[in-house]
């Protein structure tokens, strides 16, 4: 006696479970297939022509000069220094002032839950508005920063949206004002999860709170670091919208980072050629500054 | 004699205990000022009139506040059009990618396909790319396709940076569930789906709750993709309408500019506040685990 084949619904059932992976892969590996593998490819053509997309006529053929303009181009040099300062200075101040409010707030205190809830604000405010917000704060007239400067400690009201130096303050202060709390609190959490015995052990030993931290806590907490510091590096290299509301990359250009200088090039100046050049050099920045991080992160984590 | 020794010792005991917790509370006090001040001030500045804004010295609290500017914003400056179009596009977007991401992190985390670390790191580098380098090409292949200025377009182009978000965090929850249960459940007679149903699922769903409340702020966020993708308050998202008080005609118009920073700010808060506890372990999980 033989058996009856199986009915269609349990067929495609099984067809679906044996090739299931296929299934759930396939529309993510298309979609971002197309999404990047196109897109690069684009760009790869418009880094050897001129392109302008309001002008398609003049579309031209221009070989390596793109590519060779990079070097003397001064506007990149001053963008690139600009973002490298403000992600090296906002970064620390985050990861300092963030570690000791993690420090501080890690003990158990009436109101804990609610006020670092309401610490978390900046954290969930749009890049956008943060911008804005301090473009209205450090206004020399009417700003809330001067006023405090001048009436509350005394000294003389700063120009801080056009004075060059100031101003690079001014987006520093506005960032470690958007995420220091963010990385208190992953710091937080990352404290929360240490074993406790080398602490009592510590306590045992007769240790200090410098000694304590620096031995014992700091080491302990270098594999939370690396992750939030490779996290907040990609994203503090690419800053972009709080400069375009607040200072629009000036005064002249000396608060424009390197996402502002692209997109004016591209979508201000309309020389997709160039700006396409210019990405690319961007992406192998950032992605060989990320390939030394994750490379440190698995050394650290062992993963 | 004795007695007042003691007493002079508990004394010295307490004192430095007390001296801390003041020094805690001061702390936090201060830091909680400088970091709600800025929000305060904007919720202020929306209900100020122009002669209160721009007035020296600031005032925190309006004097006689106002709700002229909110009037201004969402009558002539169509406030209202663009938050719709921030709620359509960032709930499309991120149903979107969880749609087609949840599975791809289960299939990462589980299945033994070929190519699996290839495509992983694959999705690892996408959350690499400068927005900015993708926005050149996305705008002339989306001009070319038509596709500027309306939702589709603007859903598609936030997979590029939801996607591999969702993935790489879905995937995170997935692989901490011991793969010991699924197989347990399927000795006890389920298929591999019903074993995902009734084990996998509910494990994974505050974290997928989680990433897709994370995702749809990003969405919210976004502005680059909003502001090259678009050109009209047909599909522009609110980031953009902020945006749009750089121009010169509107850059003293701080009031209204402030309403429209709060009305972008005021919907995530709420979505925040109501999911915070998905929220904090999203955040925990996530991170601190690498």
């Amino acid at each position: 006696m033989g058996e009856r084949p199986a009915p269609v619904s349990a067929r495609f059932l099984a067809f679906m479970e044996r090739n299931i992976s296929y299934f759930m892969l396939g529309p993510t590996v298309l979609v971002l297939g197309l999404l990047s593998v196109v897109p690069m490819a684009i760009a790869a053509w418009l880094v050897f022509h001129e392109f302008n997309p309001l002008q398609p006529g003049t579309t031209r053929f221009v070989g390596l000069q793109n590519i060779l303009y990079l070097a003397q181009d001064s506007r990149l040099f001053t963008s690139t220094i600009n973002t490298t300062i403000f992600v090296f200075a906002a970064i620390s101040l985050e990861f300092g002032l963030g570690l000791a409010l993690a420090l501080l707030f890690n003990w158990d205190m009436p109101g804990a839950r609610v006020f670092r809830a309401l610490l978390l604000l900046p954290v969930f405010t749009m890049p956008m508005v943060v911008g804005m917000t301090f473009r209205m704060l450090f206004d020399y007239r009417v700003g809330l920063v001067n006023w405090f400067l001048t009436e509350v400690l005394g000294t003389s009201a700063v120009y801080w949206l056009g004075d060059p130096l100031m101003a690079k303050a001014a987006v520093v202060i506005a960032d470690v004002w958007h995420y220091t709390p963010f990385v208190m609190f992953i710091f937080l959490a990352g404290l929360k999860s240490l074993p406790v015995e080398p602490f009592e052990a510590a306590k045992v030993d007769g240790a200090n709170a410098w000694q304590t931290f620096w031995r014992i806590t700091f080491p302990l907490l270098r594999p939370v670091i690396l992750v939030i510091l490779l996290f907040r590096l990609m994203i503090a290299f690419r800053i972009f919208d709080e400069i375009y509301v607040m200072t629009e990359g000036g005064p002249g250009s000396a608060t424009e980072m390197l996402s502002n200088y692209v997109f004016a090039v591209g979508f201000r100046g309309w020389q997709m050629g160039y700006a396409a050049t210019l990405s690319y050099a961007m992406l192998a920045v950032v992605g060989f500054i990320s390939l030394l991080l994750i490379r440190a992160l698995e050394r650290e984590t062992g993963l | 004699m004795e007695g007042k020794r003691i007493l002079a010792r508990s004394m010295l005991s307490k004192a430095p205990r007390h001296w801390k917790e003041v020094l805690l509370y001061a702390c936090a006090l201060i830091s909680l000022s400088f970091f709600l001040l800025p929000v305060v001030w904007i919720l202020g500045t929306a209900l100020k009139s122009s002669l209160e804004y721009l007035s020296f010295p600031p005032r925190l609290i309006p004097v006689n506040p106002t709700l002229e500017n909110f009037y201004t914003a969402f009558k002539s400056f169509y406030a209202w059009d663009y938050l719709r179009n921030s709620i359509i596009v960032s709930l499309s977007s991120t149903f979107l990618a969880c749609l087609i991401g949840c599975p791809a992190a289960y299939a990462l985390a589980r299945c033994r396909v070929r190519g699996r670390r290839q495509i992983a790191f694959f999705i690892l580098a996408m959350r690499m790319f400068p927005p900015v380098a993708v926005a050149i090409p996305f705008f002339i292949i989306f001009k070319a396709l038509n596709l500027l200025d309306n939702y589709l377009g603007l859903v598609i182009a936030y997979q590029i940076f939801l996607l591999p978000f969702v993935i790489w965090m879905v995937r995170g929850f997935f692989e901490e569930i011991p793969i010991e249960l699924e197989e347990s459940a399927m000795v006890d007679g389920c298929t591999h789906f019903g074993a995902l149903a009734k084990v996998v699922l509910p494990l994974a769903a505050p974290g997928m709750v989680a990433t897709a409340i994370f995702a749809t702020m990003m969405a919210w966020n976004e502005f680059l993709f909003g502001v090259v993708l678009t050109n009209s308050k047909a599909a522009q998202p609110i980031t953009v309408l902020v945006g749009s008080f750089i121009a010169p005609e509107r850059g003293s118009m701080w009031g209204e500019m402030s309403v429209v920073g709060l009305v972008s700010m005021v919907p995530l808060f709420i979505f925040a506040l109501v999911l915070q506890r998905h929220l904090i372990r999203g955040l925990t999980m996530g991170a601190v685990k690498g």
